[in-house]
Formats: C-alpha cells, sequence, structure tokens
C-alpha cells in the first residue's frame, strides 16, 4: 500500500465514525464515544494489517522520516481526527464533560480500583445493558471469552510469518470487547471499591477475588511448569551446557503470550462474577 | 472440635423482610434506598440467600418498625405468623 491509500483509507472510516457511527451510537456520551473511537481505531489498524504485515516499506510520514506501515496509520489516523473531533465536541458542547472524564481517568481511585465510583453507581442503576445479563448470555459469554483466548492463543502460538499473524490485532480487539462486556454484565462491581458498593457486594467481590487469585496462580503454575520442564527437558538435549538456554519467539508468540496472561489478569474477577450470577439463575 | 460461623448460605439468617415489607406497602427499590443498599440486595436478603451484617439488619429493623429478633432468626419462622 501506498502514503495515499492509508490515508484514504483513514479518512474514509472517519468519515464513516464522525458522520454516523458516532452521532447515532455515541451521541452526546463522552465515554461512549470514547470506547468507539477506540474500537473502530483499532478495527482500521485491523484492516490495514493484512495488506502490509509482510511488507518491508517504509512510509514517509515527515520529509527524510520514514516509518513502518503502522507508525503511519495511527500518527495519520490520530492527526485526522483532531479537527473532526474538535467540531463534534464544540458544536454538541461536550468538552466540559470530555474535561471530567480526563479527570476521571487519571484519578488515583480509577487506577488502584479499576472503577471509579461515579462508573460503578451508573452501572448499578443501569438497565440498558440488562440484555447481557440474563443468566444464560453470561454463562454463554463466560465460555466464549475462554474459548477465544485458548484459540487464539494456541492460533497464534503456531501461525508463521504470513499475514495471518495480522490477527494478533484483531485478538487484542476481541480481548477488549470481551473485558468490556465481562465487567459491564457484573455492572463493575470486580473492579469497584468499597465505597461505591453495599456489605453484600463488597462480601461479592472480596469471594470473587479470593477465586480470582487462587485460578490466575494455578494459571500461572501451569505456564511457569510447563517452562521447567521445557528447561529440563532442554538440559538432555544434543548441545546442551546445563546451564545456558536461549529461547526464540515470534511476534505472533510474544503477542500470544502477553495477551493471555493480560487478558486473564483483567477478565478473571468479571468472569468469575459472571459466572457465579449466572448459576444462581435468578 | 472447633466449629468456625460462616455467613454462607449452609448457615442462613432467616427473616420475614419481604412479609413486614409487602405490609408496610413499599417495594424492594423503597426500602433498599432507606436502607442505603441496592435493591437487589433486599432480593437476596428476602430470599435469604445472603445474611446481613448485625448493622444491617438493625438498620432493617428500626425502619420496618420491627424488633431485630422479630424480624431475623437462625431458626425458620412458622407461616403466618
Amino acid at each position: 500500500m501506498s502514503e495515499l491509500q492509508i490515508l484514504g483509507a483513514n479518512a474514509a472510516v472517519l468519515a464513516l465514525a464522525y458522520f454516523f457511527v458516532y452521532p447515532r451510537f455515541g451521541g452526546d456520551d463522552v465515554k461512549r464515544i470514547g470506547w468507539l473511537d477506540l474500537t473502530i481505531g483499532l478495527t482500521t489498524l485491523g484492516i490495514l494489517a493484512p495488506f502490509n504485515w509482510s511488507s518491508e516499506d517504509e512510509f514517509t510520514l515527515l520529509p527524510n522520516w520514514d516509518v513502518p506501515w503502522w507508525i503511519f496509520a495511527i500518527v495519520t489516523y490520530a492527526v485526522l481526527e483532531i479537527p473532526l473531533f474538535a467540531i463534534y465536541f464544540t458544536r454538541r458542547g461536550l468538552w466540559a464533560s470530555y474535561m471530567d472524564g480526563v479527570k476521571e481517568g487519571f484519578s488515583s481511585e480509577t487506577w488502584t480500583t479499576g472503577a471509579s465510583t461515579k462508573a460503578v453507581r451508573k452501572q448499578l442503576v443501569d438497565t440498558k445493558w440488562d440484555w447481557i445479563r440474563k443468566p444464560r448470555f453470561m454463562r454463554n459469554l463466560v465460555i466464549a471469552a475462554n474459548l477465544w483466548m485458548l484459540f487464539a492463543t494456541i492460533f497464534l502460538a503456531q501461525v508463521g510469518d504470513n499475514v495471518w499473524a495480522s490477527l494478533s490485532i484483531l485478538h487484542m480487539a476481541v480481548l477488549f470487547i470481551f473485558w468490556f462486556l465481562l465487567r459491564t454484565s457484573v455492572r463493575l462491581i470486580s473492579e469497584a471499591g468499597d465505597e461505591a458498593l453495599d456489605e453484600r457486594m463488597i462480601t461479592e467481590r472480596n469471594q470473587t477475588y479470593f477465586k480470582a487469585y487462587r485460578t490466575f496462580t494455578m494459571i500461572a503454575a501451569g505456564l511457569l511448569t510447563g517452562f521447567m520442564i521445557y528447561v529440563v527437558t532442554r538440559d538432555s538435549s544434543p548441545g546442551s551446557d546445563g546451564f545456558n538456554y536461549q529461547f526464540s519467539l515470534t511476534w505472533p508468540q510474544a503477542q500470544a503470550l502477553f495477551w493471555f496472561i493480560w487478558g486473564y489478569a483483567f477478565m478473571l474477577p468479571s468472569m468469575l462474577m459472571a459466572w457465579k450470577e449466572s448459576r444462581n439463575s435468578r | 472440635m472447633l466449629s468456625v460461623m460462616s455467613r454462607n448460605r449452609e448457615e442462613p439468617v432467616f427473616n420475614r423482610i419481604e412479609e413486614v415489607r409487602t405490609a408496610m406497602g413499599l417495594s424492594r427499590q423503597e426500602l433498599a434506598d432507606k436502607v442505603g443498599v441496592h435493591y437487589q440486595t433486599i432480593g437476596y436478603l428476602e430470599r435469604e440467600e445472603y445474611s446481613p451484617s448485625l448493622v444491617l439488619a438493625l438498620r432493617i429493623s428500626e425502619i420496618l418498625k420491627q424488633e431485630a429478633s422479630e424480624l431475623f432468626s437462625l431458626t425458620p419462622f412458622k407461616k403466618g405468623r
């Protein structure tokens, strides 16, 4: 692909986003626009990836500054978006709400608890997402998230240096969607601080974290045991000095490992809480 | 042998919250708002799937104008009380 083609793809996606998707599905909800923006941005990268994955082409971002395709795509997407973003937010008078969101995002509460009190309280009275809080949906969501995690991890661990490796971007986007749906299905309780919850919810969250920690320990123990078995078996292979080990990982394998650990670290509490609620069938 | 008390489903705290609440004409949401908990928590309490803390039990008793011992019990209440 050429610079012009990437610019054209970015411009087309942004036009679709700001003239149809955001007005239709985002409206004046700054947070929702933010999630949509992230999803559309990642999707655009995912669409461009198969066309450029194996390409060694450099793209001229500035005179005398050539960069790989993905840096060019991300930077030009951001630059093209700035005026559209400014016009959209000015016309709808969303700047104050945007600044509140920025402050909330950088608050210590959000970083230490995962979800702010304001966000949790909003979720506790929310009815819009009740369709994903049905027991069957929650159960299927947990099963689907785990199946996807296993499938994508194995796939990325096996895939070679070809166009299919670009699916690591899709994996990231799908995990992000699962994380969002799981935490919304349990009304953010799994990530909330005490001040946002009542005593039953605090008890449930604490029990969930206990189970999540134990489950995560088992996952980590499984990975580390596999690692140790590999190391020990390497000792008996020809050429081994029994002391030094060398490992090689492909980019998709590194992605698979990274997102497997991060995915479970972030999703396990919500997964376990959703599973428990689905079995209560109330 | 040391027995450990736990607040789980195997050791429910029986209650008459639903009976008294409906007699007073209160919805779950209204009682939840007065007590300061989520309305689902009232549902969990009424189904005896969650055993309340002493503070919550006393607060509910006060709002429902009942003695705590009349509202909560470790043994099932007789029907029609």
